[in-house]
């Protein structure tokens, strides 16, 4: 009998549904008027094991807005502003957090974060809503070569089929290694570069694979892992993962006593590597896109000024912690702020045009951009513009 | 010790043996590391097992104490700057402390109640000290300094181990071998077991029931402290560290029969020799799935555990 | 009033398609969130809400469901609506297979083994590379295609919307039909639940697919709207999201999971700015909900709300001696060489016994001697270790205890065992079934008229003077063993078996009872009782046996055995009265070590002593 059904006793409870019903209308009123600022969003590890490098993109992207602005804006006037996601490491959050960026807070375009898995759950989404989506750290080759066309994603930031390369024929040129071991991360990030780092080998008769060994986010122990690779003959580590489990790895290297050189992606930089790896951290030579020590250009010495202003707790190159995040958005921010100009609107069409035939030239920090995106080529960066480095105690310095 | 405790003795002496006769560098440092987890895992168990054999209630914020005490130990002695004893002593204490805000507030209301929400409420108290340890001390994982246990090392049969990783199981069983004469032999631990075995016989005799019950939360909390103290070394510490930990000491304390002290540590021992062995020969891809598919099959096959034993129903 | 609900019912389902209509497509997809997190928290609400089951790791399902509709959309090309219904199967067969370990297990050990199925397949789809794609997941899934035209957001949530509105019809339907109080009895007391013929691992399996089966189906939907899926979309911290969905809006409340999905989707999403706090927040919630409000939110509010209708008394509407004479099968209940020992205690030794139809036959003795355990063996609860225990010519010794009831073998509690959180009626109605339930009645109306009325004859008959809508928790005692009483004889059983049902009853209510149990006999019924109220023995009993550590001493007629020396040895012990001395003697005209002034106190509402002094 409906009478006896429990559905009908429990509605008699109006104030339920009268507070479902708020909350459904409250989340649906709140819809944003036309905005006046220019806003750009920005989704990345602002949490957990890569929240360090998050808060480094952060930076770079403040600083450059900040110069912006302070001439005036863009389009006339319009201040740009930033809107920040936590993606939390995790893809699904990642896509969750675009969802939100691109139809509740229109954004013009979204700058990425630091994982390569959320990056590549994110391409597909961009591309369909044709929003400009800007790589400041993910390395993953497929990101901006993903076939789609049009292509709206561009990237600021090293490619992991050159830094693949380069890893190579770095262990093999300064450490006069031959067979290299690969100890990768069990994650989309670790496929691209296997697959990268495969090709590399083939492509180099100099150096060739010993072995593949895989490991989880989670592992203590890495020993078995390395001495597997010991055992077949490994002479250099090629070492891509992020820092908490490079620093168990290179922990466990030091247990075992093996002094082998340890060759490696620019994932261990984000995060606290020397206090986790211990002694043994600068062990580990590792590439970057940029590096604030040494001599730098008339660019790195106001970056380096503002840097400094704004982050009081900076009061040199040895406190810039993750400095490729801090470096590569803020060129990044700089290109796409002259897109946004040439195209004269925040159409996505027109940006992505613009972004693909920039017209005027850009002394940036890492170097001077002509022509950086074709509409071939999404990569702002190449081969040449890496550089290696190294840790001594907690300050990064350059090795070549 | 019963017969199937004896019998599980020997089957753990047993496995143990063999596994040592492996004489691969790959597997004897897998054995040694195994050990070591194993034996924190472990000391988790034993707090689940105490707070369940006390209260009838499983203690599901246990891996949270264990993150707390590696959270604290560090708070104290590097951003503090406190010598190191001082750190470890009053990280422990905390985790004590901790330990008994989880029975007042999650367990206590509702066994009183005669409800099951004990389960929910402390999974709940969990999540909201891991949030509350993520927003004061942050989210990137930290690592402990290194001290002279974890640079030194020694070589047995050709195999480095660090003087930490020597000290865990020592520590550990220890621990257990304490806890069991402390039952034994003194007054408190007797009442906690009188309290274990007739609630209300004990309140007849004038043992204060509910203190018991929190005093044995509270030394729950205490060991899952020693045990995040002992193996922060080790790891990176994170806000996030005691959840899966917490998660297989569980499973450790459900395969040693929830109700056996002994088996609980034993089967901590197994759990984690056996996860070592199969990262080392399997690789660590399948780890996880190896080990909860064989605590689904281990209980679909002894349903109170390994060295539990049923018990007859009262009807 | 069914008006006014409908015209609510509606009012609100215009208001959500309205705001569908001119959401954006984040808006859309939060719609299709919550949607999607009630239907996974109806489905655990038939298990941990009905059933009592507790699970871990549900996110296990919806990743089975999602990854069933990704791969079989993208590599096969397959439709989604072919997929979507394959989701739910495909799930449900996993949750019967985790059934069947889960089963054996109850409490932490059944929450270990979700958590651990929970892993076991998160990590698998990331192992799995080549049918799941390993940590890459599945891109690309395709929204469902009608008629040639491709859905958009805005129709996915209204399709989310519909099958939002379909599960939560479907959980009332099955809140009302034998099934679902068949879950609630299972729930309650799975002892008393098999005493009435219910195969409590047949229920739990069921619900255990149910469940699943709604999880999957989510699942599917889930992997459509959001066109990715990896493994990392299934962490094990989901499985804790969606119990939280259930316990915050109630456990075992029809609007409990929609309620719960509004408040873990919604609330983090309005108050975005407090992002980071989200789970923080979550879990304070939750712990102030099962505190303060154990029924959840909506739980609370039909507690401030509605006035419980207790409903009517019962009334004699049918003849219950005609009932139990029609099920009778005069059958008497016997067993020989009886045997069981509990570690090493021998609880029963050697017993035979014979007790006939029509025949009230008592069995007596100290405590301890192992009545009940006789009682728990003739019933399938014990299983001995050796004789053999017969139901007419039926050897019934290996049987089990649902199955022993099934044949009409009917018993009471010595601790009342009622279906606590269900009402005085249902607890005779579902009984009434004898414990066949038929696949077909899942989803049926229930309250038959027919039964109604035969349960209500049952109470009255057995003297139940109180409302038929009270929580059978909240009864005072004597009228919780009166119901249980009614709940036995309402299986139409051929033998009924009372352990202790005298048992803290005042004097004249035992007189009833003995009247009662005059008159069941008279149906043919084989009566065995279990007593230490000796006036209620002597006087109903057509034989008596007593027992001592297991073993007979004594049978025979009442008369014949009160003056059996041996009874009396067993009762009393050897030792005479004048053999025991005081060992100080008394001293008179001190002061009281203990006294008591007015001393008054009872069990729930039965006042039992008053005024002592």
């Amino acid at each position: 009998m409906w009478r006896e059904c429990s559905m009908w006793r429990v509605l008699r409870g109006a104030p339920a549904w009268v507070f479902a019903a708020a909350l459904l209308f409250s989340f649906a009123g709140g819809a944003p008027f036309a905005a006046e600022p220019v806003k750009v969003g920005h989704v990345a590890a602002l949490s957990g094991a890569s929240a360090q490098s998050g808060e480094a993109i952060t930076r770079g992207l403040a600083l450059a807005i900040d110069e912006i602005n302070a001439k005036g804006g863009l389009l006339g006037g319009r201040k740009l502003e930033l809107i920040q996601r936590d993606d939390e490491s995790n893809p699904p959050k990642g896509l969750i957090a675009a969802r939100e960026l691109i139809f509740q807070e229109k954004v013009a375009a979204i700058f990425g974060g630091i994982d390569t898995p959320v990056s590549l759950a994110i391409v597909p989404l961009v591309n369909k809503e044709k929003t400009p989506f800007m790589g400041v750290w993910a390395a993953g080759t497929g990101i901006t070569r993903n076939g789609a066309n049009p292509n709206s994603v561009f990237r600021v930031s090293a490619v992991d089929d050159d830094v693949d390369i380069k890893l190579l024929k770095y262990a093999n040129e300064k450490f006069r290694a031959k067979k290299a071991g690969l100890m990768l991360i069990n994650n989309p990030w670790g496929q691209s570069n296997e697959k990268g780092l495969i090709a590399a080998a083939k492509d180099n008769p100099a150096i060739t694979i010993a072995g593949i060994s895989k490991f989880e986010n989670n592992d203590v122990d890495m020993v078995p892992h390395l001495t597997r690779l010991k055992e077949a003959g490994a002479d250099a580590i090629i070492l891509v993962v992020n820092a908490p489990p490079g620093a168990q790895m290179m922990k466990s290297r030091e247990r075992m006593g093996w002094t082998v050189p340890v060759v490696s992606h620019w994932g261990i930089s984000g995060g606290r590597f020397p206090e986790l790896a211990g002694p043994t951290a600068g062990d580990a030579h590792f590439i970057q896109t940029y590096s604030f020590f040494g001599k730098q250009s008339p660019t790195g010495e106001r970056v380096l000024a503002a840097l400094k202003k704004k982050y009081p707790q900076i009061k040199g190159p040895e406190d810039i912690f993750s400095p490729v995040g801090t470096a590569n958005a803020y060129d990044a921010m700089h290109l796409l702020a002259m897109g946004i100009e040439q195209a004269g609107s925040t159409d996505a069409n027109a940006v992505r045009s613009a972004l693909e035939n920039l017209k005027a030239t850009y002394q940036g920090l890492i170097k001077t951009y002509n022509l950086p995106f074709t509409p071939e080529n999404h990569d702002a960066l190449g081969p040449n513009d890496y550089i290696m480095v190294r840790y001594e105690g907690d300050q990064v310095i350059p090795v070549e | 010790m019963t017969a199937s405790e004896k019998g599980g003795l020997g089957a753990a002496l047993l496995f143990a043996g063999i596994s040592v006769f492996c004489a691969a560098m790959l597997v004897s440092s897998a054995l040694i590391s195994g050990l070591g987890l194993g034996s924190m895992y472990g000391l988790l168990a034993l707090g689940f097992h105490i707070t369940h054999a006390v209260s009838s209630t499983v203690n599901f914020a246990q891996g949270s104490a264990m993150m707390l005490g590696a959270v604290l130990c560090f708070t104290f002695w590097v951003t503090f700057q406190w010598p190191l004893t001082l750190a470890v002593i009053a990280g422990l204490g905390l985790c004590a402390v901790w330990g008994a805000i989880v029975e007042r507030t999650a367990v206590r209301p509702f066994v009183q109640r005669g409800s099951n929400a004990w389960l929910m409420a402390t999974v709940a108290l969990g999540i909201v000290l891991e949030n509350v340890v993520l927003f004061t001390f942050g989210k990137d994982p930290r690592g402990m300094p290194a001290g002279l246990l974890t640079t030194n090392s020694v070589e047995v049969a050709g195999i480095r181990i660090q003087l930490l990783q020597l000290l865990i199981p020592v520590v550990g069983l220890l621990f257990a071998a304490a806890i069991r004469i402390f039952f034994q032999r003194f007054h408190y631990g007797k009442a906690l077991l009188a309290v274990v075995q007739n609630k209300d016989a004990a309140r007849l005799m004038g043992i204060d029931v509910e203190r018991v019950v929190m005093a044995s939360f509270a030394l729950s909390g205490f060991l899952a402290g020693v045990a995040g103290i002992m193996v922060a070394p080790l790891f990176t510490i994170s806000p996030t560290m005691g959840t899966l930990f917490g998660i297989k000491a569980f499973a450790v304390a459900i395969l040693g029969g929830i109700g056996n002290a002994w088996g609980v540590m034993l089967a901590g021992l197994i759990y984690g020799v056996a996860e070592a062995l199969i990262i080392a020969l399997a690789g660590s891809t399948y780890s996880q799935i190896a080990t909860f598919a064989l605590v689904i099959l281990a209980l679909a096959i002894r349903p109170t555990g390994l060295f539990g034993h049923a018990e007859v129903k009262k009807v | 009033m069914n008006l006014r609900r409908a015209l609510a019912v509606g009012a609100v389902l215009v208001g959500v398609c309205m705001f569908i209509l001119r959401a954006n497509g984040y808006e859309l997809y939060i719609v299709a969130l919550v949607g999607l997190a009630t239907i996974v928290g109806v489905g655990l609400n038939v298990l941990l809400g009905m059933s009592g089951q507790i699970s871990l790791g549900h996110a296990a399902f919806y990743a089975i469901g999602a990854y069933v509709v990704g791969i079989l959309t993208t590599k096969l090309d397959w439709s989604v609506w072919t997929t979507l219904p394959l989701a739910g199967v495909i799930a449900g067969v996993a949750g019967v297979l985790l059934a069947i370990p889960a089963l054996r297990v109850r409490g932490p050990y059944l929450a270990m083994v979700t958590i651990a199925f929970g892993f076991v397949v998160e990590q698998g789809a990331a192992e799995w590379e080549g049918l799941t794609g390993g940590w890459n997941g599945v891109l690309g899934i395709p929204l469902p295609n009608l008629f040639g035209f491709d859905f958009s957001e805005r129709e996915m949530a209204f399709l989310v919307l519909c099958f939002t509105v379909l599960s939560l019809y479907l959980y009332a339907r099955l809140s009302a039909s034998p099934w679902g109080k068949a879950m609630r009895a299972v729930r309650d007391s799975e002892i008393a639940s098999q005493s009435i013929g219910l195969d409590p691992t047949l229920i739990r399996v069921t619900a255990f697919a149910i469940s699943a089966i709604a999880t999957g189906f989510a699942g599917g939907i889930f992997a459509s709207v959001t066109n990715f899926i990896s493994p990392e979309s299934f962490p094990f911290f989901q499985s804790i999201l969606f119990l939280l969905v259930v316990m915050i809006g109630g456990a075992d409340q029809l609007l409990g999971p929609l309620v719960g999905a509004l408040v873990v989707v919604l609330l983090p999403e309005i108050l975005s700015f407090l992002a980071q706090y989200r789970l923080l927040f979550v879990g304070l919630l939750l712990l102030l909900v099962l505190r303060l409000a154990p029924g959840g939110f909506v739980g609370l509010a039909t507690e401030l709300i509605k006035q419980r209708k207790l409903g009517a008394t019962a009334t004699r509407r049918r003849d219950v001696m005609a009932y139990l004479s029609a099920g009778s099968t005069g059958r008497s209940l016997s067993a020989s060489d009886l045997s069981v020992s509990f570690g090493g205690v021998r609880a029963v030794d050697d017993l035979c016994f014979d007790a006939r139809p029509g025949d009230i036959t008592s069995i007596i003795g100290p405590n301890g001697a192992g009545k009940s355990t006789v009682l728990n063996l003739m019933c399938g609860f014990y299983r001995p270790d050796n004789g053999i225990i017969r139901l007419g010519e039926a050897d019934v010794t290996r049987m089990a205890a649902h199955s022993i009831a099934q044949q009409g073998v009917a018993r009471t509690y010595q601790t009342t065992q009622l279906f606590t959180n269900m009402t005085v009626l249902d607890n005779v109605l579902i009984a009434l079934r004898r414990g066949r339930l038929g696949a077909g009645t899942i989803f049926s109306r229930g309250g038959d008229l027919e039964h109604q009325e035969l349960a209500e004859s049952l109470l009255a008959f057995v003297g139940y003077r109180g409302p038929l809508g009270q929580p059978a928790g909240a009864l005072p005692h004597v009228d919780k063993r009166l119901v249980e009483l009614a709940r036995a004889l309402a299986i139409q059983p051929s033998v009924l078996a009372l352990d202790e049902p005298a048992a803290g009853l005042d004097p004249a209510d035992t007189a009833r009872i003995g009247d009662l149990l005059r008159k069941v006999t008279r149906t043919g019924i084989t009566v065995v009782l279990v007593e230490h109220d000796m006036n209620l023995v002597m006087s109903v009993s057509d034989r008596v046996i007593v027992l001592d550590a297991g073993a007979k001493i004594a049978e025979g007629p009442p008369a014949q055995v009160a003056a059996d020396p041996h009874v009396l040895k067993a009762y009393l012990g050897d030792e005479k009265p004048s053999d025991r001395r005081r060992k100080r003697e008394l001293e008179p005209g001190r002061e009281a070590v203990i006294s008591t002034e007015g001393l008054c106190s009872g069990y729930d509402a039965v006042s039992v002593i008053r005024d002592i002094n």
